[in-house]
């Protein structure tokens, strides 16, 4: 890369990544089996603080978490949660005061929001998203066309998905298109595999994780596939 | 598709003859492990069961200017051990139901789901196969069936030895450590699954050969 690609490059990240939004919504039921929760400490250190909102319990609209921009701005989204579990849309804790418990398209509506780009670490997301009632609202995505099992109890284990989940963050300022942020993900899993397979720990559970990115590799979906 | 009535080693010659090409497309794409003729012509059909080249032949009832009745009737009188079926949209009249009985031809409703009704006539196809071959032919055929099988034993078990011997050595075994879609999983539940071919192990193996190979194609 030349000089001047590289000062093009950092000067198209930099735009990107004010547009950049990464949230988070873990679920108490899945216990111990929330990547969300296993992983937001470093999710979290992956972005400007001001643009990471983690969303513990449901509330009425996106407003509720994130403050609306003084005029319609375009955002890059960058989300890790769970499906519902009928994929009508992602799935939240309820409040003490509502027996909501799934964040439907509605939720995601706001005159000042628009969104260039989702990035959901969310299995079974293309589930949610191939159906044309959400096309308006995340008209471009990447996500998983299945369920991503993960190993998380050991400290190797979660530098792994440490880094696939910067990967993830990264790949959303970097990729371009949907194809290629998809690409730049794969290359993340693929990167860790061939890692793996050349000197993979074995009491850190590396033999799952090198089955899980598999799976996650074989899951990835993008929109542009659904055309 | 999965409608595989058919083992791999003995294939069953059968004959589809329809005028619907739809129709022949569509079992084409069921992708039935037999030895498959899909033809709209009835005097190929008659030629095939003439030559002895055909175990089974399934006909459309009404094709222009054909009664597939008749069809399966005059395939009969060239071969009398050919297995018939005969494939309708409509009801058979007393005197067709008749003529069928006396040939042992079954009929099936074709407006029935086409999956269930293929792996019912190829399952009858299979037995008819098998009841006729000679016995040294079916020796052969079980011969190779049992070395596949040992092949694949001695595949499985290097694999997943070397699978269960790495998953074994990870500490907190009985802990439900790994986040699934079933929920929390043990890694003790998922070796036992892997010894015992269950379906989630199954799927772990498959990850795993697949896992192989990428990393393979990354390298190249």
């Amino acid at each position: 890369m030349s000089i001047w690609q590289k000062i093009v490059h950092s000067w198209r990240r930099r735009a990107r990544l004010k547009q950049l939004v990464v949230m988070l919504i873990p679920l108490k039921d899945l216990g111990v089996s929330d990547g969300v929760a296993a992983m937001w400490h470093r999710i979290v250190a992956h972005a400007p603080r001001q643009h990471v909102f983690r969303l513990e319990q449901w509330c009425e609209h996106l407003r509720g978490i994130f403050p609306p921009p003084p005029q319609k701005t375009k955002f890059i989204l960058v989300l890790f949660a769970h499906p519902s579990p009928h994929l009508t849309g992602f799935a939240v804790n309820r409040s003490p005061d509502s027996p909501r418990d799934v964040l439907l398209r509605g939720w995601w509506e706001d005159p000042d929001v628009a969104f260039e780009l989702l990035v959901a670490h969310v299995c079974n997301g293309a589930g949610i998203l191939t159906d044309p009632a959400w096309s308006d609202i995340f008209p471009s995505w990447v996500s998983y066309g299945d369920h991503i099992s993960a190993f998380y109890d050991s400290a190797g284990a979660v530098e792994r998905w440490n880094r696939i989940t910067q990967a993830t963050v990264n790949a959303s300022l970097d990729g371009g298109s949907t194809r290629g942020v998809a690409d730049h993900i794969r290359f993340a899993y693929i990167r860790e595999m061939v890692d793996i397979d050349e000197a993979g720990v074995i009491a850190d559970g590396d033999t799952l994780n090198f089955m899980y990115f598999q799976g996650a590799l074989d899951a990835l979906q993008t929109s542009g596939d659904q055309s | 598709m999965t409608a595989i009535p058919f083992a791999g080693v003995f294939q069953p010659r059968v004959v589809f003859l329809d005028d619907d090409q739809q129709f022949l497309d569509t079992v084409e794409a069921a992708n039935l492990s037999a030895k498959t003729t899909l033809t709209t012509d009835v005097k190929e059909t008659l030629d095939l069961v003439t030559a002895r080249e055909v175990d089974f032949v399934v006909s459309d009832m009404n094709m222009p200017g054909q009664d597939g009745v008749h069809v399966l009737q005059r395939a009969h009188q060239a071969n009398p051990s050919v297995g018939l079926a005969l494939l309708t949209g409509y009801e058979p009249s007393a005197e067709q139901k008749k003529v069928l009985k006396e040939i042992h031809a079954d009929y099936y409703y074709k407006g029935a789901d086409l999956l269930p009704l293929l792996e019912e006539i190829g399952g009858k196809a299979l037995t008819l196969y098998v009841t006729k071959a000679e016995p040294g032919a079916l020796t052969q055929e079980v011969t190779v069936l049992q070395q596949r099988l040992t092949l694949l034993e001695e595949l499985h078990s290097a694999w997943t030895g070397d699978l269960v011997e790495q998953l074994a050595m990870i500490p907190n075994q009985d802990d439900p450590v790994i986040a699934t879609e079933e929920g929390p999983m043990s890694i003790r539940a998922l070796i036992d699954d892997i010894r015992n071919l269950r379906p989630r192990g199954i799927r772990h193996i498959r990850l795993w050969l697949r896992g192989k190979r990428t990393v393979r194609e990354a390298r190249q």
